[in-house]
């Protein structure tokens, strides 16, 4: 990996943020695919043993190739995508992970010249020391690290033209969601509109330091937690500037060869303090949570970057979602559809058919996501909760009634925050955490 | 006054009459009127009109370098950095003279037909571009050198192009000229080091979209 991240490391910039070049990434993309498969079925035919495997590792592979290029927000949906481990296959996990830390940077005198229009002068007068060469990459922006007053900074670039692509690149990928969703109906526009929306919100570094100055403010009475200080003499609305923070990744730490279990069973219950905090107490989440946006610093402290997408919890969508926690099924059927009609997971046009159906999923998923809070401890490292959840993202992906029937269901904040618990979900698992569910509440 | 201040006074003073007119000045004579100037001092410095429009261009360009200059990095740079680096700094050095430029550059006719007041910008900009490229040259076999009459010719046209770009450009603070710049200036120097052609075809797929394509 080391190897072909230096090889992306060459000063060029390259967004295409047309809508032809976007557009034509994504049709190779299609034409790879299909290849793909004709050579998965060929060896099918044949019966050759794990070729199934071979077909996600080419496939990731080749969607990796087309969308590394994009930069911008197609890259966003492959970090997205990249989180959702149980319900893509390990092969496409792993490629768009890599989406995560590398894209070829802008050309320093392009830097320089950023910063000179939004700081006011060049980089080398502005801070006492700045590195031409940028350290890592973002989706949206790169980052550089400077220093200034004997503290060490990183100062986060965005990519000129971004928040302008972002509207083409959505509307590219809209057909395909609608189809791959099965999508019907009139008002689809409200999970675009949500998703161009925090995209957007991203994009704007100003809303992002006030986040997480205010996340962290709140935050502060959760021990072994950390947060970067913001200057907002240092940043602008492409601009950001930070503490630069020490550590490692969250992947990179799991990977590790030496690793304290009851240390990850501290960062775990940090990791979950830290989102029920939010979740329960500020309604206002940061909706984000891949490894990238965490580190483990060397006294084993978690370290949050990253606010540019926090996602606020309405209140009629906190409290039917949260009751449906605590329910019982059985004891009341009729309230339970009554709360899938408020988190418009069942439709008014709903035949008998489907309203059964709907039921009787959404039942199963619902009690399997929210088991972590029906008990005071859990153990994310459980192997039966994972392959519970396994099993049943096997039924959401292959059963052919699901496909027939209209996807255009659910509160349009399910997105950001079935991705949140996901993403929760699955960094605790990456640490094998056991956490008390319950010990949040005495920071309230 | 120094010499130098005083000539800085006549192009101020005619860009201002220019901008506030919405014409050039007819006359020596008329300029040097509204002006509250002898004729005497402005033929001190100029000998017509059409000087002044020519120094106004090289002052841009010699205000562009002096900044650069000021950067120790700058004589380091390698060649392509030393071109964007220009790029960058001239077209925020025109930012500020925006409206005496789109002025003097708009009104129906194509950049390159009123070249007769870039002559001097022409001139000096070739030399830069030409040092550039035989910088380049160095540790090149003699097969790869490039001719520097010809390749400054052709980063005079860039020049052009970009300028052309700029003047047309609305997105919010010419963002897209920065984009155009970085993937121009990459594409040339593709050419130039003759490696594969992928910047162009990146840098074709911007202008279609830019120039070309009904949004």
């Amino acid at each position: 990996m080391e190897g072909k991240i230096c090889s992306l490391l060459k000063s060029l910039d390259y967004i295409p943020t047309n809508k032809i070049a976007r557009a034509g990434n994504l049709v190779t993309t299609g034409l790879k695919l299909g290849g793909n498969y004709l050579k998965y079925y060929g060896e099918k035919a044949l019966k050759v043993d794990g070729s199934r495997e071979r077909l996600d590792e080419e496939n990731a592979k080749d969607i990796y190739n087309s969308l590394k290029t994009l930069k911008g927000s197609a890259l966003k949906i492959a970090q997205m995508l990249s989180m959702e481990k149980n319900i893509l296959p390990r092969a496409y996990v792993d490629q768009f992970s890599l989406a995560q830390f590398s894209v070829p940077p802008l050309s320093w005198p392009l830097v320089k010249k950023m910063i000179r229009k939004y700081l006011g002068a060049n980089p080398e007068l502005v801070f006492d020391t700045f590195a031409a060469q940028s350290k890592n990459a973002a989706s949206i922006g790169q980052v550089h690290q400077a220093s200034k007053d004997g503290k060490k900074l990183a100062v986060k670039i965005q990519y000129p033209g971004v928040a302008d692509s972002i509207s083409s690149d959505l509307s590219i990928v809209k057909p395909i969601a609608l189809r791959m969703f099965n999508l019907k109906g009139k008002d689809t526009e409200k999970y675009f509109k949500e998703v161009e929306n925090k995209l957007l919100e991203e994009t704007d570094y100003q809303l992002e330091l006030k986040q997480s100055q205010w996340i962290a403010d709140q935050c502060k009475g959760i021990p072994y937690l950390r947060f970067p200080a913001y200057y907002q003499e240092y940043s602008s609305d492409k601009i950001l500037t930070m503490d630069w923070m020490e550590g490692l990744h969250i992947s990179e730490y799991v990977s590790a060869q030496q690793q304290d279990q009851e240390m990850n069973h501290r960062l775990g219950q940090t990791l979950w303090d830290f989102y029920m905090f939010q979740i329960h107490h500020l309604k206002k989440v940061h909706a984000d949570p891949h490894p990238g946006n965490f580190l483990i610093d060397e006294s084993y402290n978690l370290v949050a970057l990253d606010f540019g997408c926090v996602k606020a919890i309405p209140d009629d969508f906190y409290n039917p979602y949260f009751e449906l926690a605590d329910f019982k099924i059985e004891d009341n059927p009729l309230r339970f559809q009554e709360i899938l009609n408020d988190l418009e997971i069942l439709r008014t046009d709903d035949t008998a058919e489907e309203v059964v159906y709907f039921t009787e999923l959404f039942g199963r998923l619902i009690k399997i996501l929210t088991l972590p809070f029906t008990q005071k401890e859990f153990d994310f490292g459980d192997a039966v909760f994972w392959g519970e959840i396994n099993s049943l993202s096997e039924t959401l992906s292959s059963d052919q009634r699901l496909r027939k029937m209209n996807g255009n269901r659910g509160s349009k904040h399910f997105i950001y925050i079935n991705r949140t618990f996901f993403g929760l979900y699955t960094l605790l698992n990456d640490l094998k955490a056991k956490v008390n569910t319950e010990a949040f509440r005495k920071y309230c | 006054m120094s010499q130098k201040k005083e000539k800085l006074l006549i192009i101020t003073s005619f860009m201002n009459y220019t901008l506030e007119n919405d014409h050039y000045p007819k006359s020596v004579y008329k300029f040097c009127q509204a002006s509250n100037m002898e004729e005497k001092s402005f033929y001190k410095f100029f000998g017509s009109l059409d000087g002044v429009k020519v120094m106004i261009w090289e002052t841009l360009y010699n205000n562009a370098m002096s900044l650069l200059e000021k950067d120790d990095n700058f004589e380091k740079a390698k060649p392509k950095e030393k071109l964007l680096s220009f790029y960058y700094t001239f077209f925020e050095v025109m930012l500020l003279n925006r409206s005496y430029i789109l002025f003097a550059l708009s009104g129906g006719e194509k950049i390159m037909t009123k070249m007769g007041q870039l002559s001097s910008l022409r001139k000096t900009f070739k030399g830069f571009t030409s040092e550039l490229i035989e910088d380049g040259n160095v540790d090149k076999p003699s097969y790869l050198q490039h001719s520097p009459k010809i390749f400054s010719e052709a980063a005079w046209v860039q020049l052009g192009f970009l300028i052309k770009f700029w003047i047309e450009d609305s997105s919010a603070d010419f963002e897209k000229t920065d984009q155009a710049i970085e993937k121009s200036v990459q594409t040339a120097f593709d050419v130039f080091d003759n490696t594969p052609l992928s910047a162009l075809v990146d840098f074709a797929k911007f202008l279609w979209k830019e120039k070309f394509a009904v949004s």
